[in-house]
């Protein structure tokens, strides 16, 4: 594993049961306009499809950061940032590639649906940008642009008012910005990634 | 003063430290078919996309990499993806002269040094590479003796502006596909006047020379199967 995301798994951890200890005892305020929840979050992630990122990577833990406000008691929005690790298995598939790393930038919204005062269901949809960044095997650096859409399942559980975690599972298409052959369209055209992710979340009062 | 020098420096040992410029969001297919003089199918040869790497101020003389590749099937077909490189000659090679050159059979090149090039399929057609030969001409002369002369070259190098309209390349028109020098014939140890060359099979040799003020031109015909030398007499 990475060790920034080893690092960040730790300090979640941390800071769960830490403030677990603290707050056990906190009221559960229900979400409000206005109010701010930053997720922090580590995932695993599986390319899908005959497609590029299906048939020549192995993706591997990624990372993924944003912060929404609600806008009404059941509907938020916000932005989110998300980098995906990646094992290039088949490179001459790809015309020959060292590495590549998924950075996506995306505008979040959705609704959110409390359960129980301190569970909460959410549905989520994202439009964003995202730069496949490749290493050539001459150190060269270029990138592949896509725009993403991704859904997005997700379930919070607050252990204090402020503090709590999350688990999710997000089905992301990239749209390809890849210019091609016909022949080759098909393959370079789009991918797909399943991730299921966990972390945790701290809200505003 | 100081700090013009610095970022003047760090821009050079930046520019010099990337040897080759990638095209963004851009791949492209090479394929083909490669046979024989025959027609018949030339299964395991190479095919290569390359560049020249390493121009920059600190890198040293350019260096001709592989960027990727594929040898052909038993149907003498091949297909692959490359990446593109801008601001930089992008070759493709078949059967390259390299450690896997299929050793009787001619090199190709093709060289496409244009910069923002547009198109995403490179399909070379069909391509017939011709075997190589090493020839040996014996002039029946007793003195040394000038000729031009014009033949094909095993290993040419075809300058591409269009890789759509590869197949309407006028091949008699393409002047990398053949040698044209001017030498001198002269004795050697045993005092025969001998000519060594290496051509193509089923090719000719076109010598221009002039006795007694006259040009004449001749041509050899070479089989390429014949090992013994040929004579010539002028």
């Amino acid at each position: 594993m990475n060790l920034r995301l080893k690092i960040l798994a730790l300090l979640l951890i941390f800071g769960v049961f830490n403030s677990s200890a603290q707050e056990r005892d906190s009221i559960y305020t229900p979400h409000y306009a206005g109010r701010l929840q930053i997720d922090l979050g580590i995932h695993h992630n599986f390319a899908l499809g005959e497609n590029f990122l299906g048939d020549a990577y192995r993706l591997k833990l990624g990372g993924e950061y944003g912060m929404d406000v609600f806008v009404s008691p059941n509907w938020l929005v916000g932005i989110r940032f998300d980098h995906i690790g990646s094992n290039v298995e088949k490179p001459e598939k790809l015309g020959n590639l060292e590495s590549t790393r998924i950075r996506t930038i995306a505008l979040n919204g959705g609704y959110v649906y409390e359960v129980l005062p301190q569970i909460d269901i959410s549905l989520l949809a994202a439009i964003g940008r995202a730069s496949y960044k490749h290493e050539s095997f001459f150190h060269t650096k270029f990138h592949d642009s896509a725009l993403v859409l991704w859904f997005q399942p997700k379930v919070g559980y607050r252990i204090t008012n402020n503090l709590g975690i999350f688990a999710a599972g997000r089905l992301r298409k990239d749209f390809m910005n890849i210019d091609t052959s016909p022949e080759l369209e098909d393959y370079f055209e789009q991918s797909t990634i399943l991730t299921l992710s966990f972390g945790v979340r701290v809200t505003t009062n | 003063m100081k700090k013009i020098f610095f970022l003047v420096a760090a821009y050079l040992f930046v520019y010099s430290c990337t040897p080759v410029s990638i095209v963004d969001n851009k791949r492209l297919q090479v394929t083909g078919t490669i046979v024989n003089s025959e027609g018949q199918a030339l299964d395991g040869f190479d095919v290569e996309t390359r560049t020249y790497v390493g121009t920059g101020f600190f890198l040293g003389s350019p260096d001709l990499k592989k960027i990727n590749g594929t040898t052909t099937n038993a149907d003498g077909k091949f297909s692959f993806t490359s990446l593109d490189v801008d601001s930089d000659e992008l070759i493709v090679q078949i059967n390259p002269n390299s450690d896997s050159l299929q050793d009787n059979f001619q090199s190709l090149t093709f060289l496409d040094n244009r910069s923002g090039r547009e198109e995403t399929l490179l399909d070379l057609g069909t391509i017939v590479l011709k075997r190589r030969v090493n020839i040996t001409v014996v002039f029946n002369i007793e003195e040394p003796f000038g000729v031009q002369l014009l033949y094909p070259n095993p290993y040419p190098v075809i300058t591409i502006n269009n890789w759509n309209e590869l197949e309407e390349l006028p091949e008699e028109l393409e002047y990398s596909r053949f040698r044209d020098m001017y030498t001198l014939v002269e004795a050697d140890d045993d005092g025969l006047y001998r000519l060594r060359l290496e051509t193509l099979e089923n090719s000719e040799i076109i010598l221009t020379y002039g006795v007694d003020g006259i040009t004449t031109e001749s041509t050899i015909l070479i089989s390429g199967e014949e090992e013994s030398p040929y004579e010539f007499t002028p």
